[in-house]
C-alpha cells in the first residue's frame, strides 16, 4: 500500500487535485449564484427595526387647556392632578389672567350664549386644545350650575367650582371614554362589564371613509305609496355634519328605496299597548334577509346603513319591545358595526279608500334617529345634563361642537395609532413566519410609507397638533392596509416543497457528492505534498 | 316660456294623477312568438328609465353621471355606472346559439357566452385601467366570470359597435371610447339570473318577473339574459333625454308539440307557473303575442281573448300583435293564456332570411387551418357587411392569403389591430360587399402558436374557444326583422317595425379550436430526466479529470489461508484448463492495471482485486506447469 503511493506519479496526482479544486470551484462560483438566484424569493428590504422602535412609543395625546381667569392656586393644581391620571392623554394646563377686552366682554354680554359666541372669536383657541373661563358673574349661571360647557371649545366655571366634577367632564369631553379603551388594547376592552363592552364594540372600525346609505324599505308598494323626498332630507340634515366631519373622515351618502322586501320579523299582538311587539332578541335576525340588497360592488369602504322599515299592513302598527317588556322610546335600535334600523309607523288607509294609499314621512323624526345613530356609532364623545353641568344647546342641534369634533378626531387617531401598529406587526411576523413569501417592491414602498407617515402621526399627537396627526394616521392606515392585502402576498404561499427536492435530488446529489468527497485530494495539495517532496527530491 | 308651461302642465299633471311625480317609471313587457320551426320564442323586456336635471346634464355634456337617491333604478348598477364613467353600457350572457335561418333576426342578437361592449365617457383617467375596474365591479354584480376579460381580449372596433343611444358625431365616430369583450367559454346559469332578477324593482315577488322560474329558462334551446345602459329620447321629438335601463330576457323554448302534433302553448307550459300578481310600480305590464298572418284566428285561437289586436306596416314590415294588459285582467286569479292551434304543425321549408351567415374551421391536423366565413344574400340587391372578427393572439393570422378576392367585389379593411403575444388579440374588421343572391365565402388562415405551460386551461385538450364574428349590415327591407327602429324605450314601441332600410346586428357561431397539447407531465419529466443525464454523465468526466490511470506491480503475497484456499480453488479449476489456455497465458504477460482512487478509505478492496488477480496468474502458472507435466509424461 505505502508503496503504490509512493510509486505514484506526482505530478499526475497534483493535476488531478486541481482538476478537483476546479470542479469545486466552477461549483461554488457558478452554480450556487445561478440556484440563489433562480431559486430566491424576492425581498424588498423592509424597516424591521423601525417598527419594533415605533411599536414601543408612547401612545398619548398632548391636550392643552388654558385656565383663564382670577382663580385660586388650588383649582389649577388639584385639576391637574386629578386630570393626571387619565390615560392616553395629556393635558397641559396653563394659566393667564383675563384679558381686558374679555372683562369688557362679559361685563356687556346679554346671554352666556351670547358671550360664547364673542369670547370664541376674541380668544382664538386653537383646534385641539380647550379653554376653562372662571367667570365671576353670577347671573349668567343658574342656580346649581356651576359649570356650564359652550359650543366650541370654551368651558366656563364658577369660582368655586367642584373640582373633582370639572375634571370628569373634561375627561370625557376630550375622548369618549370608551373609545378611549379600546384604543388603548383589546385586554383593557374585555375587562369592561359587559354593558360598556357592548357599547364599545358597537363602533364602526376606524377608516378613513364610510358609505352612508339610507335605505327605505317598502314591503308593501300596491297598498302605500310613500312620498319621501330623500334628497331634501339629506341637504337639509345630514349634509352640515357631513361637512363638519370631512377633516376628520369622509362620508358619502346615498339613498335608496326598497320594494317589495321586508324584515323577517314575526311580531305578536300585545293587547297591552294595542300594537304588534317586536321583541329585543329577534332584532339581530332582522336585517340577514335584506342584507344581500345592501352591498356594493365597488367601493371597499365600510358601509354604514340606516333602514327606515315601512311595516306590513298585518303587522301595523309595530313596536319594538325593549326586554322588560316596555316599548321603546324611539322605535330604532342600533346595529353594532352595521347602523341602525327605525320603524316608521304609518296611518292606516280608511276601510275604503282606494290603494294605493299615500303617505309623507317624517323627515325630522328618521333624520335625528339616523344622526343619533351615527353619534353612537363613531366614538363621538357626549356629555348629558347632570347637577351642576349644563351644556349649552346648539344653535342647530344636528351640528357637532368644536370639542366633540376634536374628541372625534382624538379617539380616531388612536385607532389608527393602534391598527397600523397591528397591521405593521403582523405583516413583519408573517414574512418571517413564511419563507417563500414575496416582497415586491411596490408592498416595500408601501411599508416604508406607512411606517414613515405612522412616526409623524404619533410624533404630531403627543405633541397635540390633531389635524396633522388624522392626516399622517389616515394615510399611514391606508398604506399599510394596502401592504397587507396586497395580493402579491398569497402569490407564493401554497408552493409545493416536494416539487423543488424532486428537482434538486436528481441533479445536485450525484453531482455535489464526489465533488465533496474529492475535496479531500484538494486538501492534500497543500497538507502532504511537503514530505514527499523532500522524498521525490 | 312655452317650454316652462308644458314642463308646469306636466308636473301639475302627474301631481293630480298619482299624487306626486316621480322622475323614473318601470315597464315590463313579454312577447310570445310561435316560430315557424315549432319553436316558441319568448321575450321579456324590463324598462327602467330615469330623469332628472342632473342626468340630463350628464348625458349633454358627457360627463360622468352622478346618482346619490335611487328610487326604481338599482343602486348596485348605478355605483358601478357612476363610479366607472360609464355612458353606454351592453351586456349579454347567452347559452345557445340563435339560428337565424329559421328563426329569423332577434330583438336583441347575443353571441354564445358573454359579450360586453362599453361606452365610456371622456375622461382624464386611463380608460384601460377603468375598463379592468369595470368588468371586476361587473362580475361580482352578475357573478359571471368577466374579470376573465383582459387586453388579450379587448378591442375597439371602429364600425360594428356604433353608440345605440344619444351621441353626436364626434364621440360615436371615436371609437377609442369604446371597449368590446367576449368571452365565448361563458356559461350561464341560475347564478347570473338570481343577481339579475335583483335589479328588478319588483324583484320575484310580482309582475312579469314571477314568470321567471329557473327549471323552464335553463332547459330552453336558447337562453339570453341581457342588460343594456344607454342614454335615449324620452320622446319622438328628443325634447328631453332620459337614461334608460333595460334588463332582456330571450327564450326559445323547444317544439311544445302536443301528442296530437298541435303546436299548443300555454304560459304555464311555457314557464311552469302562471301571473298572479302585477308589480304595483310598473306603469305599464302588458304581453304580446305575435299573431302576424293570424289575425283572424284561423292557425291559432287564444284564450282568454286579448284586450286589443295591433296592426302595423304593411308587406314586409307588417305585424300583427295580441295585447294583453295584464294589470287589468289580473282580478284575484291567476292570469294564464293558451293558445290552441286548428291543425297539425307542418315542418316545410321554412324562408330563409334576406342575410345569413356561417362560420366553420376547415384545416386538419394542428399545424393550419382556416376560420371560413359564408356570407348568404337572398335578396335581390347586393349587400354590404362590416365583418369583425376578434381572435386571440395564439392564432396567427395570414394577412397576405386573408380572404381570397376571386369572389369578393370589393373587400375594405375597417380597422387591423395586429396581434402582440400575451398582450393583446386581433381585431379584423372588414367591409365587405354581398352581390345579389349569392354566396360569397371569406377565409382566414391561421397556425397556432405554442403556448407556455401555465397558460393552458385545466382541460387544454377540450380546445379554445373563439368568439363568434359579429355581422352588422343594413338589410333593404324588414323582412325576417323583430326590431328596426332603436329610438324608442319600450317594446311595443320598438316592435312597430319600420318600412325600409333595416339594420341588423348578427352572431356568427363560437368556434373550437384544438392546440397542440402538450402532457403536462412533461416539464416534471423533463427536468428528472435532464438532471438525471446530467448526473450520470458528470461523473465518469468527474473521475477521468481528477483521477489518473497508473501502473500497478503484482507482488506475490501469500498468507497461509491463501494458500489453501488457492489448492480448493485448482481442483475445480482443473476441468477447464484448456480452453482457458491461451487467455492465461496472456494474462502472465499482462500487468495489472489498478485504478488509482483516493475515494476510498483504505486499500482493502482495491488489494482484494489485486490479489485475486494474482491468484489467478499464480493458478494459471500451475495449470501450465502440470500441462507441462502431462506432456511429460
Amino acid at each position: 500500500m505505502t508503496k503504490l503511493v509512493e510509486e505514484k506519479d506526482m505530478a499526475g496526482s497534483r493535476e488531478g487535485a486541481w482538476a478537483a479544486a476546479g470542479f469545486a470551484a466552477v461549483l461554488v462560483l457558478v452554480g450556487l449564484p445561478v440556484w440563489w438566484y433562480t431559486t430566491t424569493v424576492y425581498r424588498a428590504h423592509l424597516p424591521y427595526s423601525t417598527i419594533v422602535n415605533l411599536s414601543g412609543q408612547p401612545l398619548y395625546h398632548a391636550t392643552g387647556m388654558t385656565l383663564v381667569g382670577e382663580t385660586t392656586a388650588t383649582l389649577s393644581v388639584e385639576l391637574e392632578k386629578n386630570l393626571r391620571s387619565m390615560q392616553g392623554i395629556k393635558f397641559q394646563i396653563s394659566k393667564r389672567k383675563p384679558r381686558k377686552e374679555e372683562i369688557a366682554m362679559i361685563k356687556s354680554a346679554v346671554s352666556l350664549s351670547d358671550l360664547d359666541n364673542k369670547l370664541t372669536q376674541i380668544m382664538h383657541v386653537a383646534a385641539g386644545t380647550l379653554a376653562v373661563f372662571v367667570v365671576h358673574e353670577p347671573d349668567f349661571f343658574e342656580s346649581n350650575v356651576s359649570i356650564i360647557v359652550g359650543r366650541h371649545r370654551l368651558t366656563y366655571v364658577k369660582p368655586g367650582v367642584d373640582v373633582q366634577l370639572l375634571s370628569t367632564v373634561i375627561k370625557s369631553m376630550v375622548i369618549d371614554p370608551l373609545a378611549n379603551k379600546r384604543a388603548q388594547g383589546s385586554k383593557l376592552l374585555h375587562q369592561l362589564p359587559g354593558m360598556h363592552k357592548r357599547e364599545a364594540m358597537r363602533q364602526v372600525p376606524t377608516e378613513p371613509g364610510y358609505d352612508v346609505t339610507l335605505t327605505l324599505m317598502v314591503p308593501e308598494p300596491h297598498r302605500t305609496e310613500i312620498d319621501w323626498d330623500a334628497k331634501a332630507a339629506v341637504n337639509e340634515y345630514l349634509k352640515p355634519v357631513v361637512n363638519q366631519l370631512e377633516s376628520v373622515t369622509k362620508l358619502i351618502v346615498r339613498s335608496q328605496v326598497l320594494y317589495m322586501s321586508g324584515l323577517n320579523v314575526s311580531p305578536k299582538w300585545s293587547t297591552d299597548h294595542e300594537h304588534f311587539a317586536l321583541p329585543q332578541d329577534q332584532l339581530p335576525l332582522t336585517i340577514n334577509a335584506i342584507e344581500a340588497k345592501l352591498g356594493s360592488f365597488v367601493w371597499t369602504r365600510p358601509s354604514l346603513h340606516f333602514v327606515i322599515y315601512i311595516p306590513r299592513k298585518k303587522q301595523m302598527p309595530l313596536h319594538i319591545h325593549s326586554s322588560d317588556g316596555e316599548p321603546t322610546e324611539t322605535n330604532s335600535f342600533l346595529v353594532p358595526r352595521w347602523g341602525g334600523v327605525m320603524i316608521h309607523n304609518i296611518p292606516l288607509a280608511k276601510g275604503n279608500a282606494s290603494f294605493p294609499h299615500y303617505v309623507t314621512l317624517d323627515s325630522h323624526w328618521i333624520m335625528s334617529t339616523v344622526l343619533t345613530h351615527l353619534h353612537r356609532l363613531l366614538p363621538i364623545p357626549s356629555l348629558k345634563e347632570t347637577e351642576g353641568l349644563k351644556i349649552l344647546p346648539s344653535l342647530d342641534t344636528c351640528l357637532l361642537t368644536e370639542w366633540q369634533l376634536d374628541g372625534l378626531a382624538r379617539a380616531r387617531v388612536s385607532y389608527y395609532l393602534s391598527n397600523i401598529h397591528i397591521t405593521l406587526q403582523s405583516l413583519c411576523e408573517l414574512v418571517g413566519e413564511i419563507s417563500n413569501m414575496v416582497i415586491s417592491d411596490e408592498v416595500g414602498g408601501w411599508v416604508w410609507g406607512a411606517v414613515e407617515e405612522w412616526s409623524e402621526c404619533g410624533q404630531a399627537a403627543r405633541e397635540g397638533r390633531l389635524q396633522e396627526a388624522t392626516l399622517y394616521c389616515s394615510r399611514s392606515f391606508t398604506q399599510a392596509d394596502a401592504a397587507f392585502f396586497h395580493p402579491s402576498m398569497l402569490a407564493l404561499l401554497y408552493f409545493p416543497d416536494n416539487q423543488k427536492y424532486a428537482i434538486y435530488v436528481p441533479l445536485f446529489l450525484p453531482v455535489s457528492i464526489p465533488v465533496i468527497l474529492s475535496l479531500k485530494m484538494v486538501l492534500g495539495l497543500y497538507w502532504k505534498p511537503s514530505p514527499r517532496k523532500e522524498k521525490v527530491e | 316660456m312655452g317650454e316652462f308651461a308644458g314642463v308646469l302642465l306636466v308636473f301639475l299633471s302627474c301631481l293630480v294623477v298619482t299624487g306626486r311625480c316621480r322622475d323614473d317609471t318601470f315597464t315590463e313587457e313579454l312577447l310570445i312568438r310561435p316560430l315557424t320551426s315549432g319553436h316558441i320564442y319568448s321575450h321579456f323586456e324590463f324598462t327602467t328609465t330615469w330623469t332628472t336635471p342632473e342626468i340630463t346634464r350628464s348625458i349633454d355634456q358627457y360627463r360622468d353621471f352622478e346618482f346619490s337617491h335611487y328610487d326604481l333604478f338599482p343602486r348596485a348598477f348605478g355605483e358601478i355606472v357612476e363610479r366607472y364613467h360609464v355612458r353606454e353600457l351592453h351586456l349579454s350572457l347567452t347559452q345557445g346559439l340563435w339560428r337565424h335561418r329559421k328563426w329569423g333576426y332577434p330583438i336583441v342578437d347575443a353571441p354564445p357566452g358573454a359579450q360586453l361592449w362599453v361606452w365610456f365617457n371622456p375622461t382624464s383617467e386611463n380608460l384601460d385601467q377603468t375598463w379592468r375596474d369595470l368588468v371586476n365591479a361587473l362580475s361580482g354584480l352578475v357573478c359571471a366570470s368577466l374579470n376573465f376579460i383582459d387586453s388579450t381580449n379587448t378591442v375597439s372596433p371602429e364600425l360594428s359597435y356604433r353608440p345605440q343611444g344619444l351621441a353626436e358625431e364626434w364621440y360615436a365616430g371615436n371609437s377609442s371610447y369604446m371597449r368590446y369583450a367576449a368571452l365565448p367559454r361563458e356559461n350561464v346559469c341560475t347564478e347570473n339570473l338570481t343577481p339579475w332578477k335583483k335589479l328588478l324593482p319588483c324583484d320575484t315577488q310580482s309582475g312579469l318577473s314571477m314568470l321567471l322560474h329557473p327549471v323552464p329558462l335553463y332547459t330552453a334551446h336558447y337562453h339570453a339574459l341581457s342588460l343594456h345602459l344607454r342614454p335615449s329620447c324620452k320622446d319622438v321629438s328628443c325634447s328631453s333625454v332620459h337614461l334608460e335601463l333595460t334588463q332582456a330576457l330571450s327564450l326559445v323554448q323547444g317544439p311544445t308539440l302536443s301528442s296530437s302534433g298541435h303546436q299548443d302553448w300555454s304560459l304555464q307550459q311555457l314557464f311552469s307557473t302562471q301571473l298572479i300578481y302585477t308589480c304595483p310600480l310598473a306603469s305599464m305590464s302588458k304581453i304580446y303575442v305575435d299573431v302576424t298572418g293570424n289575425r283572424d284566428m284561423k292557425k291559432f285561437t287564444l284564450d282568454p281573448e286579448p284586450d286589443i289586436f295591433d296592426e302595423s306596416g304593411s308587406g314586409p314590415s307588417l305585424r300583427q300583435l295580441a295585447v294583453y294588459d295584464v294589470q287589468a285582467a289580473l282580478a284575484g286569479d291567476g292570469f294564464n293564456i293558451e293558445a290552441t292551434y286548428k291543425s297539425r304543425h307542418i315542418y316545410g321549408i321554412i324562408p330563409s332570411p334576406h342575410l345569413h351567415v356561417s362560420r366553420f374551421i376547415t384545416g386538419y391536423g394542428q399545424e393550419g387551418g382556416s376560420i371560413t366565413v359564408k356570407f348568404t344574400n337572398s335578396g335581390s340587391t347586393s349587400l354590404s357587411v362590416v365583418y369583425l372578427e376578434v381572435l386571440p393572439w395564439y392564432l396567427r393570422l395570414f394577412l397576405h392569403t386573408s380572404h381570397s378576392y376571386s369572389h369578393t367585389k370589393s373587400l375594405y379593411i375597417s380597422k387591423l389591430v395586429t396581434a402582440r403575444d400575451r398582450e393583446q388579440g386581433w381585431l379584423y374588421e372588414a367591409v365587405v360587399e354581398i352581390p345579389a343572391s349569392s354566396t360569397i365565402e371569406l377565409s382566414l388562415d391561421f397556425t397556432r402558436a405554442l403556448l407556455k405551460w401555465l397558460e393552458y386551461p385545466p382541460d387544454a385538450n377540450h380546445g379554445f374557444y373563439i368568439p363568434a364574428a359579429t355581422i352588422s349590415a343594413v338589410l333593404p327591407t324588414p323582412r325576417n326583422v323583430s326590431v328596426n327602429s332603436l329610438t324608442c324605450s319600450t317594446l311595443k314601441d320598438k316592435l312597430v317595425v319600420q318600412d325600409g332600410p333595416s339594420f341588423v346586428r348578427l352572431h356568427t357561431e363560437t368556434l373550437l379550436v384544438s392546440l397542440p397539447t402538450p402532457d403536462f407531465s412533461m416539464p416534471y419529466n423533463v427536468i428528472c430526466l435532464a438532471c438525471t443525464v446530467v448526473a450520470l454523465a458528470f461523473g465518469p468526466i468527474h473521475n477521468i479529470t481528477t483521477k489518473k490511470l497508473v501502473l500497478k506491480k503484482i507482488e506475490n503475497k501469500e498468507s497461509s489461508f491463501s494458500r489453501i484456499v488457492h489448492r480448493v480453488k485448482n481442483i475445480f479449476k482443473r476441468g477447464h484448463k484448456v480452453e482457458n489456455d491461451c487467455v492465461e497465458k496472456d494474462a502472465t504477460k499482462e500487468q495489472v492495471i489498478v485504478e488509482e482512487n483516493p475515494l476510498y478509505e483504505d486499500r482493502e478492496d482495491l488489494e482484494d482485486i489485486t490479489e485475486e488477480d494474482e491468484d489467478e496468474v499464480k493458478t494459471s502458472n500451475k495449470t501450465e506447469n502440470s500441462q507441462e507435466t502431462k506432456k511429460d509424461r
